[in-house]
């Protein structure tokens, strides 16, 4: 096949030819399908796409948020206690028979030591 | 309303959103070859091309009220026939088979319902514009038959120019493979 130029070609393609009558006729049948369709509903807008996919990432981001705060709460409190531990493990170890009470508030752990009686 | 495009319809649009039945029908009059046009192309078959054409104006006219006038009427309208067509050939993807199928084993110009008189060449175009995906051939009709620019094309298929530009280099890419190398 020789070489050829296609669009040239493509723009040579003619489409079949529709008959005045039917161009005469066409706005016709357009308006008499308008006359006797029934009115359209207004059709309740639906969100934008984009905005339905804005919501889905801000929960999204909510969420991974709230599970980050949880569990670095969860940590802190482990972490508060493990030092706790400690502290106490080490108390416990130098006045050995001289802890007589262990109290926990919000400013961490006290210990009331003693000489034993 | 706000108009940047100095469309020399709208006059006409004005008087058929206030409900003037002559003007809206002076809109088809003027429009109806180049939809017609573009469904017959985008289809292959006649009596979908009126169908389309049809529901192309009867979808403008519903929806006159929604119409911005930042593009052209004629665009617009071009966005409601391509839509519409993307759409057919969707839900008739069977239909479209067997026409493809038929094209490959027929000489071309058959695939096509009533086509034009011409050469063999024409009906083997026929045919392998039958055969491009839908997206890539209503880029080659806004572009090649139609004269829209790239930009424009863009702004009626609803993509970027740089994917209308890629549509057009592999569809003449596929079109010019298939008109060289396989028999129709």
């Amino acid at each position: 096949m020789k070489d050829f130029d296609l669009e040239s070609e493509l723009k040579a393609l003619r489409v079949p030819e529709r008959g005045q009558e039917f161009w005469d006729a066409f706005p016709q049948r357009v308006l008499a399908q308008l006359r006797s369709a029934p009115a359209p509903q207004p059709v309740r807008r639906m969100a934008p796409p984009r905005l339905a996919w804005a919501a889905g990432l801000a929960l999204a981001c909510l969420a991974a948020a709230f599970c980050l705060w949880q569990s670095r709460t969860e940590r802190a409190v482990c972490y508060a206690f493990l030092r706790d531990e400690r502290e106490l493990r080490r108390t416990i170890q130098h006045f050995p028979d001289h802890v007589r009470a262990l109290m926990q508030d919000e400013h961490g752990l006290h210990r009331l030591i003693e000489d034993p009686p | 309303m706000e108009n940047r495009t100095g469309d020399p319809d709208e006059a006409l649009l004005t008087q058929s959103r206030n409900g003037d039945p002559a003007a809206f029908e002076s809109l088809i009059r003027k429009h109806q070859r180049m939809i017609h046009s573009l469904t017959y192309r985008m289809t292959g078959s006649l009596a979908d091309a009126d169908d389309l054409a049809q529901e192309t104006f009867l979808r403008a006219y519903r929806q006159l009220g929604s119409y911005r006038a930042v593009s052209k009427f004629s665009t617009w309208l071009y966005r409601i026939a391509i839509n519409l067509c993307l759409n057919w050939r969707q839900r008739e993807k069977l239909r479209v088979e067997v026409h493809a199928n038929w094209a490959e084993m027929q000489s071309g110009a058959g695939a096509w319902e009533s086509p034009p008189a011409g050469s063999e060449l024409n009906g083997r175009l026929h045919a392998a514009l039958l055969k491009l995906p839908g997206k890539q051939r209503a880029a080659i009709m806004l572009t090649i038959y139609d004269g829209l620019n790239h930009a424009e094309a863009a702004e009626v298929l609803g993509c970027s120019e740089t994917t209308v530009s890629w549509r057009v280099f592999v569809a003449r890419r596929k079109v010019k493979g298939w008109l060289t190398h396989e028999r129709f």
